[in-house]
């Protein structure tokens, strides 16, 4: 090969082809997540009682919330699930009967849209209690369990996701502005686009030049 | 002024793209995000704002604005929590940039880096506070850049060994800097705030010393150099104690080669001044560290007097840590099957957050082949040079004890810590310090192809290093932001 600093332009290019194809089509349904696991039963909700977990700021729009529930014996009850506040409350629900010590059920509701601040409101509309699992207080550090305005000390698993979901490509200018979010002020979506561009062209550029002069250099 | 001698082209290509790379993780990686580097920072800040190492146990472990913007970001909920993410809530990212009141003077508690000795953090003090006034997130990103160009002084030193060790022939030593500069490990952990980054330099720029005393013979300032990068990185993390044996080694056996060229005061003088600058700077450390109740060293801390350690357990943790078990064996409770291939290939060379983000597996079964091919390649090579004369002993014997010293170090502590805590204490990182010789076997390697190829050994090489970094770039940026 005559020009063998092409090799590290070349393979680059071929691994961010690759690269842009798999962000192409591979589709995330997370919109975003509190970031509980399930580890402990955060609240019993007895028949007729509820509890809501808040407050959630809304960094991307979702029309489903996912839940951890346990119901070992018998058939779980169904639930009412209602997103609530800066804006109209939404209605979903989860229909009864599932089974497990850890069971992830998804209720869909009406799009909410991004830039809201939410509490997500269970409401127990069976005749037996199930436990809604999730994590201590420290779990989601930004909202709390609560029930009737008692704190319950716990955090309930939520994911909110997305029943048309994007790929990441499509994503791209929404994670280039969550990027920006808790770095120096000077790291702006321009500076992430601008770092991008040096990353995928520059690096390797620079690096086919160290191969190109190396094969010229002397031995020293 | 002496004139400072300008890098080799190729060598500042290299140089350059490290930098991009490098800026990349340091900006894209989100804060707290990188091993204990929350602890790094805060020992930083006391170290900054009060002059003070930290652990003052009537104190809290992090300043307010520390654990309160952590909070904010959700940094240690996500740490470790594949199923976490930072947090995405413009709203809640305006909050934080209001809260520029929050002290930054009431940590300096039981941090636990505490124990680590403290020049790494007193570098990162300088561009601390030359941002003081802007927010924690610059002031973290300042101390990033520390490390970042600490890789730079690394990849460079690794330039330099390989001149010394293989041959002065840019195409062979790029390719072995550049396995240096592009591994991703490496470069993700020199792109955070973590006192890592100058153990790597500093054991770099060991070892090219040691190479250069092995080769040129000792000089006074060649020994006192030596002395003084295997001091400044005891300061910098007690692992550097494992240098010692191969450096003291490449001493007497730079020595021995004097005898008959020189005389014994020639060859004593060197000497000590290389034990000085080893030494002084050391026990300067270790007497404060004593007077003040510190502890120099990390100690392992039993909780189970009854524990059973001994040399005959210690075997069969070995035995299980690098070979498949047979019957007869018994086994040790670790937390992978493969140990060795977990922590020495994976979490060695593509494990980023805190461990939790890993590429597919073929990705590592890839890593393990080019490994494979440099090290059997280097070895091929160097039988070739023995039945040709070269003298490459002296400097195998010093690689040997170095590599030897560092492994039954980390494996007899993190035997202890099995054994006595029920824990798991070794990362593949700890490694991180044996890479140049990693990038002198990728090079060592290469001198098995003709001469007119070695450019393009060199091209594809580099083209695949920048592809995994890519690879592994997009890996974390989707992990945390998608």
């Amino acid at each position: 090969m005559r020009r063998p600093w092409l090799a590290v332009l070349v393979i680059p290019f071929v691994g961010v082809a690759a690269l842009l194809t798999r962000a192409g089509t591979e589709r995330t349904s997370l919109a975003f997540t509190t970031g509980v696991h399930p580890q402990i039963v955060a609240a019993q909700l007895g028949p007729g009682r509820s509890l809501c977990q808040g407050p959630i700021d809304v960094p991307a729009s979702f029309d489903r919330v996912a839940l951890a529930l346990g119901r070992p014996a018998g058939g779980g009850p169904p639930l009412a699930v209602t997103v609530r506040g800066d804006g109209p409350s939404v209605h979903g629900s989860i229909a009864g009967g599932y089974r497990g010590a850890q069971v992830h059920l998804t209720a869909r509701v009406p799009r909410v849209r991004t830039g809201r601040r939410v509490s997500v409101c269970l409401r127990n509309r069976g005749r037996v209690s199930v436990a809604v699992l999730g994590g201590a207080d420290a779990a989601a550090p930004l909202s709390h369990a609560e029930s009737s305005g008692t704190p319950l000390g716990t955090d309930i698993v939520l994911d909110f996701r997305r029943s048309r979901p994007p790929t990441l490509l499509e994503q791209a200018g929404t994670i280039v502005r969550r990027a920006t979010l808790f770095h120096p002020g000077f790291v702006q979506p321009l500076t992430l686009w601008i770092l991008l561009a040096l990353v995928v062209a520059g690096a390797p550029a620079l690096l086919a030049m160290a191969v190109g002069r190396a094969g010229h250099e002397r031995d020293r | 002024m002496p004139r400072v001698p300008r890098p080799p082209a190729p060598l500042a290509a290299l140089l350059g793209a490290t930098l991009v790379l490098a800026l990349a993780w340091a900006i894209v990686v989100p804060p707290f995000q990188a091993p204990d580097e929350n602890s790094h920072f805060g020992y930083v800040q006391n170290l900054a704002e009060r002059g003070k190492l930290p652990g003052d146990k009537r104190r809290p472990v992090f300043s307010t604005e520390q654990t309160r913007l952590s909070r904010l970001a959700n940094s240690d909920q996500t740490a470790a929590n594949r199923g976490n993410r930072p947090t995405w809530s413009e709203a809640v990212w305006r909050t934080a940039q209001a809260d520029r009141s929050l002290s930054r003077t009431d940590g300096g508690g039981l941090n636990p880096a505490r124990t680590n000795p403290p020049l790494y953090y007193a570098l990162a003090v300088a561009p601390y506070r030359a941002v003081h006034g802007s927010s924690m997130w610059s002031r973290l990103f300042a101390g990033r850049l520390v490390s970042v160009l600490l890789l730079l002084v690394t990849v460079a030193a690794t330039w330099a060994l390989i001149g010394e060790v293989v041959v002065r022939r840019p195409v062979l030593q790029l390719v072995g800097a550049g396995v240096v500069a592009l591994q991703p490990m490496e470069m993700f952990i020199s792109a955070s705030l973590t006192p890592d980054s100058l153990l790597f330099a500093t054991w770099a720029l060991a070892f090219w010393l040691a190479a250069r005393i092995l080769r040129r013979g000792l000089s006074a300032r060649d020994a006192i150099a030596l002395g003084l990068a295997t001091a400044a990185g005891i300061l910098t993390k007690s692992t550097t104690y494992a240098l010692v044996p191969g450096v003291l080694l490449a001493a007497l056996l730079a020595a021995r080669r004097m005898r008959g060229s020189a005389s014994r005061r020639e060859i004593l003088r060197p000497l000590a001044a290389g034990a000085a600058a080893l030494a002084a700077p050391v026990l300067g450390w270790l007497a404060y560290a004593h007077f003040a109740g510190r502890a120099a060293i990390n100690q392992v801390g039993a909780t189970d007097a009854h524990a059973h350690v001994s040399l005959r357990y210690f075997g069969n943790y070995l035995w299980n840590f690098y070979l498949p078990r047979p019957g007869f064996i018994r086994p040790f409770s670790f937390d992978s099957a493969y140990p060795a291939y977990q922590d020495w290939i994976k979490e060695a060379f593509a494990q980023f957050g805190w461990l939790e983000t890993t590429m597919p597996g073929w990705v590592y079964a890839a890593i393990t082949v080019a490994l494979a091919v440099a090290f059997l390649g280097a070895v091929g090579v160097l039988v070739r040079r023995r039945r040709t004369g070269a003298r490459d002993g002296a400097f195998l014997a010093f690689a040997a004890t170095v590599v030897l010293a560092l492994l039954a170090g980390l494996h007899w502590t993190d035997f202890r810590t099995h054994v006595e805590l029920g824990q798991n204490f070794i990362q593949g990182r700890y490694l991180l310090p044996l890479l140049p010789f990693l990038g002198l076997a990728a090079a060592g390697a290469a001198t098995a192809v003709r001469p007119e190829r070695r450019s393009l050994v060199a091209g594809v090489t580099l083209g695949l290093a920048a592809v995994l970094q890519l690879g592994c770039l997009a890996v974390v940026v989707t992990r945390f932001y998608a």
